[in-house]
């Protein structure tokens, strides 16, 4: 099998995992504060893998619980994508005619739009929560996976199997959701994918922000904005959050890249 | 007898060319009727038309198909669909295409008759049984993808599809233009066998008339989207009347015909 999806798989595994089992991976309690002079911004040790923050907290419990938060993010935001894009580039590709167009102009102004700052402004108006975050992640990032699933939809609406269906009598919600969209997943299983790290890297900024994750609770992204303050003398309170924000949504992009690998003949002979 | 289609001038274009032009055609109940004519003829779309499915470039200028004394173009999208593979079932001419590569094909045989009938998920397994039995293949095909099965066996699965909801009409697009000749040979048998058991009437689209000798009622000339001639196949066959008939007739191998051989090397 691939190199890659091996790779990323297992880095994804693991990191589930730990994010599922944070109460037995974690040592300590994420929001237990210490603020006796010794236990602050204390350097990485046996005692505390990824040191302690600024309250006394430690960073690598901090940081198991925090991936809850952005694994989360990313899979129900991409969920919430993929479940638009799909219905509705189903719909625009299958049906055609004005149907249509008006979903591709929707497409086109999705795409106009600075999508980050229309996150922001969107949290801004609702108000920062993560809910907030990973539904309005979900309903900006649709319009790529919608015109993807289109794509497949105009060429394999014209295939035999489909006209032979329609013989039949099949439904139209059939037709499209049983007999075109199996033969349509192939690019938006490698689409979906690379959209969970992009997921994780928006939540990250938005939390960097202070417009995510509130405190006390903690992300990757939140934890960075608490460190960058200390990152002079306390260098492991950015370094490890950055360095898992780039592990993880570097393990999808592999992923996806290895499954757009297996899934499309045309790039397998090329070795 | 009572006609069960009737196709009264009906004239398609696509771009302005006219693909079918004051067509007129009527099959009768458990008759078998077949329409033959070269490539570009007219033969799939005249097909397509009566399940009005033609292509979106199409435009119908004028004419009816009338199903059982109704006009199939007056139809709401609801009863269309109810006729479609429920009274009026097609196979297509390629069985590598006309299945869905990621579907077993037991689903695809059942989903005609869930599409069309309300009865438990018991007696369509119990209906997929009797038509796969019907089609001379065991039962284990069912849970098969279509890319395991050889060409021959896909028809069998696409006739098992066409016949499940015991149609009034069957129409055959060329079913075994695709095939080799013996596995040809076994897929007419075996329509001709179950037509005659149920009666139904059958619309047979083929190029090729030594098919047409084996099958047909009654013939249909096509050329240039134009029915040229037509009559009782025995008629036709004896006595054609038009240029066109009689070249594609002199066209089936004839046993003990030298003319068309290659000279044998030295």
């Amino acid at each position: 099998m691939n190199k890659r999806i091996i790779f990323g798989i297992v880095i994804i595994f693991v990191m589930t995992l730990s994010a599922v089992l944070a109460p037995f991976v974690a040592r300590y309690d994420p929001l237990k504060m210490d603020l006796s002079e010794d236990a602050r911004l204390e350097k990485p040790s046996r005692e505390h893998f990824f040191g302690t923050d600024n309250l006394g907290r430690d960073v690598f419990s901090r940081m198991v619980y925090g991936a809850r938060i952005s694994l989360s993010v990313g899979f129900i935001a991409v969920f919430i994508s993929l479940g638009m894009g799909i219905f509705l580039g189903g719909i625009s590709g299958y049906y055609g005619g004005w149907i249509d167009s008006v979903i591709m102009r929707i497409v086109e102004i999705m795409y106009c739009f600075p999508t980050f700052f229309l996150i922001m402004m969107v949290i801004t108006f609702l108000g920062p929560s993560i809910v907030n975050v990973m539904i309005v992640i979900g309903l900006t990032s649709w319009a790529g996976i919608c015109r993807l699933v289109r794509a497949e939809f105009l060429s394999l609406r014209e295939r035999d199997f489909v006209q032979a269906a329609k013989v039949q009598g099949v439904s139209n919600f059939r037709i499209i959701f049983r007999h075109i969209l199996p033969n349509a997943m192939g690019p938006v299983y490698v689409s979906a994918t690379l959209s969970v790290g992009g997921a994780i890297l928006v939540e990250s900024a938005l939390s960097f922000l202070g417009l995510g994750i509130q405190i006390p609770e903690a992300s990757w992204g939140s934890i960075l904005t608490a460190g960058k303050v200390y990152i002079d003398y306390a260098w492991w309170l950015t370094l490890f959050p950055g360095l898992a924000i780039l592990i993880t949504v570097l393990s999808f992009n592999l992923m996806g890249e290895g499954l757009r690998e297996v899934l499309d003949p045309k790039l397998r002979e090329r070795k | 007898m009572e006609n069960i289609l009737k196709i009264k001038d009906l004239t398609v274009t696509i771009g302005g060319k006219e693909v079918l032009s004051d067509v007129d055609l009527t099959l009768l109940p458990g008759k078998i009727s077949a329409i033959v004519g070269e490539s570009g003829s007219g033969k799939t779309m005249m097909s397509l038309a009566i399940l009005d499915l033609l292509p979106d470039v199409a435009a119908r200028i004028s004419g009816e198909i009338l199903f059982r004394g109704k006009n199939i173009f007056d139809m709401d999208n609801k009863e269309k669909q109810n006729m479609r593979g429920n009274s009026i079932s097609m196979v297509f001419q390629e069985p590598f295409t006309a299945l869905n590569p990621v579907m077993r094909v037991g689903e695809q045989i059942t989903e005609t008759i869930a599409a069309h009938k309300i009865i438990s998920e018991e007696k369509i397994q119990g209906c997929l049984k009797g038509l796969l039995k019907m089609v001379k293949l065991s039962e284990d095909i069912a849970s098969c993808y279509p890319h395991e099965l050889s060409g021959g066996m896909r028809q069998r699965i696409m006739l098992a599809i066409a016949l499940s909801c015991d149609p009034e009409i069957l129409i055959l697009d060329e079913p075994t233009t695709a095939l080799d000749v013996s596995v040809q040979k076994e897929i007419l048998d075996l329509v001709m066998g179950i037509q005659k058991e149920r009666c139904f009437s059958i619309l047979f689209i083929t190029h090729d008339f030594s098919i047409v000798n084996m099958v047909a009622d009654e013939v249909h000339v096509m050329k240039n989207g134009r029915v040229i001639e037509k009559g009782a196949k025995e008629i036709i066959f004896k006595s054609p009347e038009n240029e066109y008939t009689r070249h594609l007739i002199d066209c089936i191998p004839k046993l003990g015909d030298e003319r068309e051989r290659l000279p044998e090397s030295e």
